[in-house]
């Protein structure tokens, strides 16, 4: 027997914790559901348990903002179950969840929201799959959840401002930053100045993260592109090199550094698992980052009564997921028969605000969109597929053989099969047919998106509560 | 590498392998396995490659350990508790 | 100008495309979507003769059996067809007396099979649950990778001269007289004398193009996969539940589906199944994913810590007999049926070219094709595609 609730928000982030406290006025049944052990998403990780946020002086106050949004859900009694994974949306809105505990059970809302955030963005080169090589937010949540270093000496490379954050928080904390090796070079950050004058403190925090490497001796090295990972068994040392303007390597620009650890992002891909696996429409958006769930101006999905807000609608920052989340969440309480008071103005405010992070939004993409040169730089032996072994030699050969969309090359080779699903290869095996089949990226769309998202043992599905109790 | 300005919960102990490990409660199992040396956790699944950490946050399936006889669990998501046995599948080093 | 058209890109019209090209016959092979993307890309891969009804079917599945050996060397990807045995699992002692009846015909048609108590069966696959009564084994069962069949089908007709066409949709069928001259696609229109129908559950769509009603519904299966690990089980196992309900048709009520379970090349665990009529829905559902974990669990207790990463679902086509629909149409010169395998597709796939190919070529086949011919369906079915008669094989 499944339970039910009015409303169910799937990810406590800076969106899910908007919509909560939107919807927690109206006396209606909210439950909000996060994988993670702290409430606020990446932006607020912070030691398990505790509500200390680390983090330095930022212009832009965002982090402050999203405390207040923790605070205020939990001044209005929304509880948010952590720890806890969504497996599936199934007709009828009903949700199939693995709780904390590992038991797994099933709960429809009237309402869902889905607002998972995003992930990042991988590009594989020789060596990529070395103990040492790790994700720049993996380094973030290192320092920030568990207040650790993710090594002495950290070489940093990448796309977007996350690198720079990165880099940052490792002197901030005593580590050493050997370089950041910026994949995009200077010229690519005139873009930027498209964003003024609205975004001035957001291009204000930018500056003073450059300000303060400059201040630390990082050398931050534009249009670099790492060549190759090297080491027997883990990371031992970094080669890469300056790129012209087309993406071409400069022949006598390699550098190696020596390093155990190397933090790597290019970008971030939204989280669209879940409305994927439940039918939800989706939309390929360039200014919003790529592959989205597409939603009205009220956020509602091509689903009734499904809604999504956050980076999952467009990559652009936790301003626009916070918006999103209140407008979600007024949306949300016109559908279930008790609109917020105002609300039709709310709306208008809050939708020309969102026009304006979008627009925001769409810079940041510009300026970290990839060509697809790095495609033509992989070797074969380079592991494309991480969790089944695939090659770049395995990956052309498919191609070669008339297998050119991403579920054939998923049938014929196996990649995206593996334990993630996809999540790491498949904006990689995009970026490979739009550069080998010299298609538009807009017309590779994902392959299909079953249930469980996220892995579960086979032993908690055969549970339910009946079993349970019984 | 431990920061050493950053006041801790209280310590804990892990058996890795069946070695005594030292940590401190709030940190992820990753972070723990981190600072005592552990960077390569397990051989890819041809067995042609050895991994370790990728994402830090639950989505690469790279970060799996045995926790408490329990296979398959990923290390990065999962809190210190004391006494909890984590095996690696460590490569023949 | 191609002498066959075949209609599907699944283990089917695969395999009738390769052994048209391996006799020296024109095929243009023709698929809507990517290859393998039906039926044939949604299914696990247990190529079993246990399953087979006694007599022609079983016979059928036996002479498709031997081919898989010939078709390891001849097709340029690997298969993994590997014979690690079968078992049928016995969870009663009334499903033990009946698969002991079942045996007997088995027999006759001449499969071996041995009937263990759950001690030997145990000491075969540890895995098994203890409360089980027994299980039937043939060590002819085995488990083959269908999707790298299909391929391998499809990139070894091509290698022989065969055309094969992929996002290719057939829109219509073009007759003069009572003759088909070839198909319109929405990337053009293919000239042939001999049009094979082997789209699957999609079978009855091609068979209106020429005004006829073919008798296919789908009918939904679930899976389940695990991650991969190191080997667990030697080799595949279903349930003897639909099996011994034939003799006594008491034991199939109100206990629901049965499994069919087998670990992959690759290492993962392939968990079934569901039989349902679902129309064209191609999700899984909860009930599906729980019943399924459930039922393994009953059977093979030790598989509960694995990790479940993904399901799918695939439409068996389904006929009202069990059998296939092979062969000629009456009234349709030049329109072959090949379709209609409902759980038996991959199994029989390479039969079922061979025997396809030999009646374009030769007009005569090896196995006769009458008992399973559209027309036997003429007076027991009507249009709706409720099946009046249940006497047949069982398809798992």
């Amino acid at each position: 027997m499944s339970r039910t609730c009015d409303v169910a928000i799937v990810g406590a982030g800076f969106a899910g914790l908007a919509a909560a406290g939107v919807l927690a006025r109206s006396g209606l049944d909210i439950r909000v559901f996060d994988e993670n052990l702290h409430v606020g998403g990446q932006l607020l990780r912070r030691p398990g348990g505790t509500s200390h946020v680390l983090g330095g002086f930022e212009f832009d106050g965002i982090k402050r903002s999203g405390l207040r949004l923790v605070a205020h859900a939990a001044r209005r009694g929304v509880k948010v179950r952590g720890g806890t994974q969504v497996l599936g949306l199934f007709p009828g809105n009903t949700l199939l969840v693995e709780g904390g505990d590992g038991t797994v059970s099933e709960i429809t809302a009237r309402c869902v929201l889905c607002a998972a955030g995003a992930r990042e963005i991988y590009l594989p080169f020789k060596g990529w799959t070395l103990p040492g090589v790790i994700s720049t937010g993996s380094a973030q949540i290192l320092i920030k959840s568990s207040g650790m270093l993710p090594a002495k000496e950290t070489l940093v490379g990448g796309l977007g401002p996350l690198p720079f954050v990165l880099a940052r928080e490792i002197c901030r904390h005593g580590g050493k930053v050997l370089a950041v090796l910026d994949h995009a070079g200077v010229s690519d950050k005139i873009w930027l100045l498209r964003a003024l004058p609205r975004n001035l403190r957001k291009l204000l925090d930018g500056a003073w993260i450059m300000a303060l490497l400059t201040l630390s001796g990082i050398r931050v090295r534009p249009r670099m592109r790492i060549l190759e990972a090297k080491g027997k068994t883990q990371l031992e040392s970094v080669v890469a090199a300056r790129a012209a303007g087309n993406g071409e390597i400069i022949s006598g620009t390699e550098i190696r550094y020596e390093t155990e650890c190397l933090a790597v992002g290019f970008g971030f891909a939204p989280n669209i698992e879940l409305p994927l696996q439940a039918g939800c429409a989706a939309e390929h958006l360039p200014e919003r980052g790529g592959w989205v769930v597409r939603v009205g101006n009220l956020l509602e999905t091509s689903l009734e009564n499904v809604f999504a807000a956050g980076e999952v609608t467009g990559i652009a920052g936790a301003r626009k997921s916070m918006i999103e989340g209140r407008i979600a969440g007024l949306a949300i309480l016109e559908r279930l028969g008790c609109p917020a008071p105002g609300s039709p103005q709310l709306l208008q405010g809050l939708a020309s605000e969102r026009r304006d992070e979008l627009r925001y939004g769409a810079v940041l993409n510009r300026m970290c969109r990839l060509s697809g040169d790095w495609v033509r730089r992989v070797p074969e032996e380079t592991i494309i597929c991480r969790c089944e072994d695939v090659r770049m030699a395995d990956i052309r050969k498919a191609l070669a053989d008339g297998f050119v969309t991403p579920g054939a090359l998923r049938k014929a080779c196996r990649c995206g099969l593996g334990n993630c699903q996809g999540r790491i290869c498949s904006p990689i095996i995009r970026d490979i047919l739009a550069a080998e089949t010299r298609s538009d990226p807009g017309r590779i769309s994902a392959p299909s998106v079953r249930p469980p998202i996220k892995a579960v043992r086979l032993g908690a599905l055969a549970e339910n509560e009946e079993s349970i109790i019984s | 590498m431990r920061i050493e300005t950053i006041s801790r919960g209280e310590k804990v102990t892990l058996f890795v392998n069946r070695k005594a490990v030292t940590a401190y409660r709030g940190e992820t199992v990753h972070a723990a396995l981190l600072a005592a040396g552990c960077r390569v956790l397990r051989k890819s699944k041809t067995g042609a490659e050895f991994r370790g950490f990728l994402c830090g946050m639950g989505v690469c399936y790279e970060c799996l350990v045995t926790i408490n006889g329990l296979a398959g669990q990923r290390a990065c998501m999962r809190l210190v508790e004391d006494g909890m046995e984590v095996r690696i599948d460590e490569p023949d080093l | 100008m191609t002498d066959v058209v075949v209609i599907g890109g699944g283990v089917i019209g695969t395999s009738v495309a390769y052994h048209l090209a391996r006799r020296g016959i024109r095929a243009t092979l023709l698929e809507r979507g990517d290859m393998a993307s039906g039926s044939s890309g949604a299914c696990d891969g247990l190529v079993l003769l246990q399953s087979k009804k006694p007599g022609l079917h079983l016979r059928l599945a036996m002479e498709s059996r031997n081919l898989f050996d010939r078709l390891m060397e001849e097709l340029p990807v690997s298969i993994e067809y590997r014979r690690g045995g079968g078992m049928v699992v016995i969870e009663t002692e009334e499903e033990f007396r009946a698969m002991e009846h079942y045996a007997q015909e088995q027999r006759e048609t001449g499969l071996e099979v041995a009937l263990l108590d759950i001690a030997a069966a145990r000491a075969m696959e540890p895995e098994l649950s203890e409360s089980l009564v027994g299980a039937a084994y043939s060590s002819l069962d085995g488990q083959v990778n269908p999707i790298a069949l299909t391929h391998g089908f499809a990139l070894a007709a091509r290698a022989l001269g065969a055309r094969v066409r992929t996002h290719t949709e057939v829109t219509g069928i073009r007759r003069e007289g009572g003759r088909v001259t070839g198909v319109e696609t929405d990337q053009g229109r293919f000239s042939a004398g001999v049009v094979v129908n082997a789209a699957g559950v999609y079978a009855p769509w091609v068979g209106e193009m020429v005004g006829i009603t073919v008798p296919i519904r789908p009918r939904r299966g679930q899976l389940l996969v695990t991650g991969a690990i190191k080997r667990m089980i030697k080799g595949c196992f279903i349930s003897a539940r639909y099996i011994a309900a034939k003799h006594n048709p008491e034991l199939a009520k109100g206990k629901g589906e049965g499994i069919a379970i087998e670990q992959t090349e690759s290492g993962n665990l392939l968990l079934g199944s569901t039989r349902e009529f679902a129309g064209f829905d191609w999700r899984t559902t909860v009930e599906g994913l729980r019943g399924i974990a459930r039922r393994t669990r009953a059977v093979l207790p030790g598989l509960s810590d694995l990790n479940v990463i993904r399901s799918f679902a695939g439409l068996r086509p389904y006929t009202p007999d069990g059998l296939p629909i092979l062969g000629p149409v009456e009234g349709v010169d030049g329109f072959i049926m090949a379709a209609g395998h409902e759980g038996d597709g991959i199994a029989l796939s390479p039969i079922t070219g061979e025997l396809i190919a030999q009646f374009i070529e030769e007009g005569r086949t090896e196995i006769p094709l009458d008992p399973f011919r559209l027309e036997r369906f003429a007076s027991s079915v009507d249009p709706t595609g409720k099946e009046l008669k249940q006497d047949g094989a069982h398809a798992h």
